[in-house]
């Protein structure tokens, strides 16, 4: 991971951690537009950080509605958001000096 | 909620199949938990929410195909085009005018000359001929001789057809109407393998004998609004002249032949119909050139095969006949422009397209400023970005992509905008263009591909900021550490005033043209003179031609009613009108030194000509009234009588004829062609009473009055003679119409030089504030130290007045070429006029200094807290 990920996509991450199942659900707590969300979970699961599984049938059947895909994150996807999470605190701390300066 | 999962369906066609039917099923469900449970205030709208599956499904039929993380600078560029609206909507609307103004200018081309004329086949096939001699190559007609000597002659053509325009009164004496036709001969329509509509078109048998065919094709068009698209037309009679001829069928839609220049023909008559003038029929003479001729290449032939095979047959003709000596046969592949219209044609878009061009590179450099200004703005972003290890190549990606985003923007605004600009270009071009101009594929391949060109050139000025930047810093960049002075960007501004300056002299020397047509001298004076085409009436039908005196009788009739009408001064017929109808090439010399023959304008007038028309006899008389067989007399032009009778008194002397005509007055010189035109050797004769087809009534109205446009037609009526024309021409308008050019040219020019004039002042406000922003500490410090605003106040002043100064003297450059472009749409003032530049000139140097004054002042007044805090 060379470069790392982009904020939105640590936010994705982070979402995901803290419990947000499917798309709708991470857009949602997130305000991340779902261009951004759905094409970012792809990634995240080619890259094997997110895996996802389909809801059980009869689950769905029950509450009367398809079933969903749910997305959950993997030990590399735990990894890159708290690598993540480094990276974007060095950077604050190099922007909030001059900030705090004037 | 239906609409979101017919997108969903819709957008699933594009993703790679393996995934797909998971793909919609996951949508789906999303969808259906979008649209229930509505509690939560944070969750976008279903209908908003599935907007997100078009990026999604992209991403999966395009993985791996785009370079790694362009998707992320898409949507990084497009987010920050979102969070500045105003920047985004004025960039994206600047270039859509450009763009579309240019695509329209482009469409016109391609309908006029790329694109194959509407029911025409084969059209890569097909070679026009032309008539030309070695002397004074031309493009012209062929005889009937000399076309049934190419007909027979050639083998590299498949086929040979003619064609030429007529007009005929349509319809029931009383009621008919002109329309124009062309005859057609036999193997036209078979030589543009155009199919019928219904019945059938003109076949060889239809054209053999002269007088022996009369059928007649009907234009869709007519088709369409005489007969209500009435299929049962075929077989019915319709009256051409009087005569009944048969309906064969109806052409295709939008059917024009080659000649996509001109009147509309709205019925096709085989050609050996043609009536002929004065008794004569063009069939058998070598002198009548009237079928414009075309061919179609036979298997395997090439056009130059067929060019050399119709030189030789051009040298056969020459053998033939004297009046043949030294024809030449030219051929020309390919369809599209008639040769002939090609001068025209070409030398109005080229005016128009050097113009578009002239706005096109003003609106990009328009954006590309306001793309480099918001760079500059956002030198601190890029800085930042770079530090977090955004490599230098990513950066300038990204800042390509965002410039191409706004120029794609444009394209699409500016395909529905050049749409609407095209349903409105045939009311603007002066010449009657019946090519479709309509948008299509090229005029969209075009547009994109300009746009593109635009979108790579604009990102250029950001991205050299860019590198610059990195080579500064963080640090540097976060102190809005990006170059002081841009050259690029006053470069830009400079060029702004220069080009604005070149179209706002553009649009004032076509302005000071149209006003001079207005106040035109021609050597008449059209202002309230009206014309209706008249008849003569047939005397006791064609075996009694010399019983003339019914048609003076009635004449003088008629010019006696219509004198006798309220309001009107003086009446007169002639054979033409002068500048709007018709002229009449002659040969004349005086009767005793035949070989002094000259080539001039010769028409045929009733005494009241000069007086209804304003022209004082210089000398001698005018005609007199027509009372019986006219006299054989004629009256010449001032030029005309320094020519054969230099110094000497020309009342009396002769010109040549059979017998001699005597001079009996002389006439002022007139521009009896266009305005352009000078005067050229006139000699005006009576109206002989043997004369067919069409004659002109003019009436000059009393000052202050107008006359009504049926005055005429009831008049006729009143003597009871043949049914006229119904409407007239008003000679004046007329004259100014044949400025048309100049006219639409000018709109042009005009409208676009107020929004050059607009983008300029806007790129030098922009820029002056920005300077001033960026110099807003400096300031602050001077002011705290001492300085007056008025001295601030003066260094931003001198430093934008600079840019301006250098923007109007390369526009001075600009406009003497734009008014050397735009000279032959220039009427009567010189293409780089001096008072027309001067003022231009104090006009930008006004307008720029009021967009360099409210920043400057703006740049002296700052608080020297605030400027200092706010870095």
């Amino acid at each position: 991971m060379p470069r790392g990920l982009g904020v939105s996509t640590l936010r994705i991450l982070a979402a995901i951690r803290d419990g947000a199942s499917y798309g709708l659900d991470i857009v949602a707590r997130t305000e991340i537009p779902s261009g951004t969300v759905y094409p970012a979970l792809r990634r995240l699961a080619r890259k094997k950080m997110v895996s996802s599984r389909w809801e059980d049938p009869d689950t769905a059947e029950l509450e009367g509605r398809p079933r969903r895909r749910y997305y959950e994150l993997t030990p590399e996807g735990v990894e890159a958001l708290a690598e993540g999470v480094r990276r974007m605190r060095a950077a604050t701390r190099e922007l909030v000096p001059s900030e705090s300066g004037s | 909620m239906r609409s979101a999962r017919a997108l969903v369906r819709a957008m699933s066609r594009i993703v790679p199949r393996d995934e797909r039917a998971a793909w919609r099923e996951e949508w789906l469900a999303e969808l259906e938990a979008a649209a229930g449970e509505g509690g939560n205030e944070r969750r976008p709208t279903p209908l908003v929410f599935s907007l997100g599956c078009v990026p999604d499904a992209l991403g999966l039929a395009f993985r791996g195909a785009a370079p790694r993380g362009l998707a992320t600078d898409v949507r990084h560029a497009l987010r920050g085009l979102m969070r500045a609206p105003g920047f985004t909507a004025s960039a994206v609307a600047t270039l859509a005018v450009g763009l579309g103004t240019t695509a329209v200018l482009f469409s016109m081309i391609n309908g006029i000359a790329l694109r194959t004329p509407p029911g025409v086949g084969g059209a890569g096939d097909l070679v026009q001929l032309g008539r030309s001699v070695e002397e004074a190559p031309t493009w012209e007609a062929f005889s009937s001789r000399a076309f049934e000597e190419i007909q027979a002659g050639t083998t590299s053509l498949e086929s040979v057809a003619g064609w030429s325009v007529h007009s005929f009164a349509l319809g029931e004496p009383g009621q008919a109407r002109y329309v124009t036709a062309h005859f057609v001969t036999g193997g036209y329509f078979r030589t543009l393998e155009t199919p019928a509509v219904v019945g059938r078109l003109i076949e060889p048998s239809d054209d053999v004998d002269p007088g022996a065919h009369p059928v007649v094709v009907l234009s869709h068009a007519l088709w369409t609004s005489e007969f209500g698209r009435d299929r049962g037309v075929v077989g019915r009679t319709v009256r051409l002249d009087g005569a009944p001829f048969e309906v064969l069928g109806v052409a295709p839609e939008g059917f024009v032949g080659l000649h996509t220049v001109g009147a509309r023909p709205e019925i096709f008559v085989p050609s050996m119909m043609n009536p002929g003038y004065q008794g004569s029929t063009p069939f058998t003479s070598w002198r009548w050139q009237w079928l414009n001729a075309f061919g179609r290449l036979a298997d395997g032939a090439t056009v130059e095969a067929a060019a050399d095979e119709l030189s030789g047959i051009a040298f056969r003709l020459r053998s033939l006949s004297e009046d043949q000596e030294g024809v030449q046969i030219v051929v020309s592949g390919g369809i599209g422009l008639a040769p002939w219209d090609r001068d025209r044609v070409l030398r109005l878009t080229t005016m128009a397209g050097i113009v578009c061009a002239l706005l096109y590179l003003l609106a990009s450099t328009a954006v590309a400023n306001l793309v480099l200004a918001r760079s500059l703005g956002r030198g601190r972003e890029i800085g930042v970005r770079m530090t977090l290890g955004v490599g230098r190549g990513r950066v300038a990606r990204g800042l390509l992509v965002e410039s191409l985003l706004i120029s794609g923007a444009a394209a699409l605004v500016a395909v529905p905008l050049a749409m609407a600009l095209d349903n409105l270009l045939p009311a603007l071009v002066p010449l009657p263009v019946v090519a479709s101009m309509s948008v299509d594929g090229n005029v969209l391949a075009f547009i994109a591909a300009v746009a593109l060109l635009t979108g790579v050139l604009m990102a250029w000025g950001p991205t050299r900021l860019a590198a610059e930047a990195r080579s500064g810093g963080l640090a540097s960049s976060l102190r809005g550490g990006l170059p002081r002075h841009s050259r690029l960007r006053d470069g830009l501004v400079v060029a702004q005033l220069a080009l604005s300056m070149g179209l706002v002299a553009g649009a004032a020397l076509l302005g000071r043209s149209m006003l001079n047509v207005w106040t035109a001298d021609p050597g008449f004076d059209p202002r309230g003179v009206i014309a209706t085409g008249i008849e003569l009436p047939e005397e006791g039908g064609d075996d009694a031609p010399d019983d003339t005196s019914g048609a003076a009788t009635y004449l003088a009739a008629l010019l006696a009613e219509v004198e006798a009408r309220p309001g009107v001064r003086a009446a007169a017929v002639a054979t033409q009108l002068p500048i709007a109808g018709g002229q009449n090439f002659g040969g004349f010399a005086p009767a005793d030194r035949p070989d002094d023959a000259v080539e001039g304008e010769s028409l045929a007038v009733t005494g009241g000509y000069f007086e209804t028309l304003g022209v004082p006899i210089l000398r001698g008389r005018a005609f007199r009234r027509p009372t019986g067989e006219p006299e054989r007399v004629a009256i010449v032009s001032t030029a005309t009588a320094e020519l054969f009778w230099p110094g000497e008194d020309p009342i009396g002397k002769e010109l040549r004829g059979d017998p001699a005509w005597r001079v009996v007055g002389v006439v002022p010189d007139a521009r009896l062609r266009s305005l352009r035109s000078d005067p050229i050797p006139t000699v005006y004769y009576p109206i002989p009473l043997s004369m067919e087809g069409r004659l002109h009534l003019l009436a000059g109205s009393q000052p202050g009055t107008t006359l009504p446009a049926g005055l005429v037609a009831e008049a006729v009526a009143a003597v009871g003679g043949p049914p006229s024309a119904t409407g007239a021409t008003d000679l004046f308008a007329a004259m100014v119409d044949s400025m048309a050019e100049t006219k639409v040219i000018g709109y042009l020019v005009g409208a676009f030089a107020v929004l050059s004039l607009l983008l300029s002042v806007l790129g030098l406000y922009g820029l002056v504030s920005y300077i001033a922003r960026r110099q807003s500490r400096e300031f602050g410090v001077r002011l705290t130290l001492g300085a007056s605003p008025a001295h601030l106040r003066g260094i931003v002043l001198r430093r934008s007045l600079r840019l301006a100064g250098a923007g109007l003297l390369g526009g001075l450059v600009v406009a003497a070429i734009t008014g050397r472009i735009l000279s032959s749409a220039l009427y009567e003032v010189g293409a780089t006029d001096p008072t027309t530049l001067v003022a231009t000139a104090v006009v930008l140097a006004v307008s720029a200094l009021l967009a360099v004054w409210v920043p400057a002042r703006r740049a002296a007044r700052v608080d020297p807290v605030v400027s200092l805090r706010d870095v």
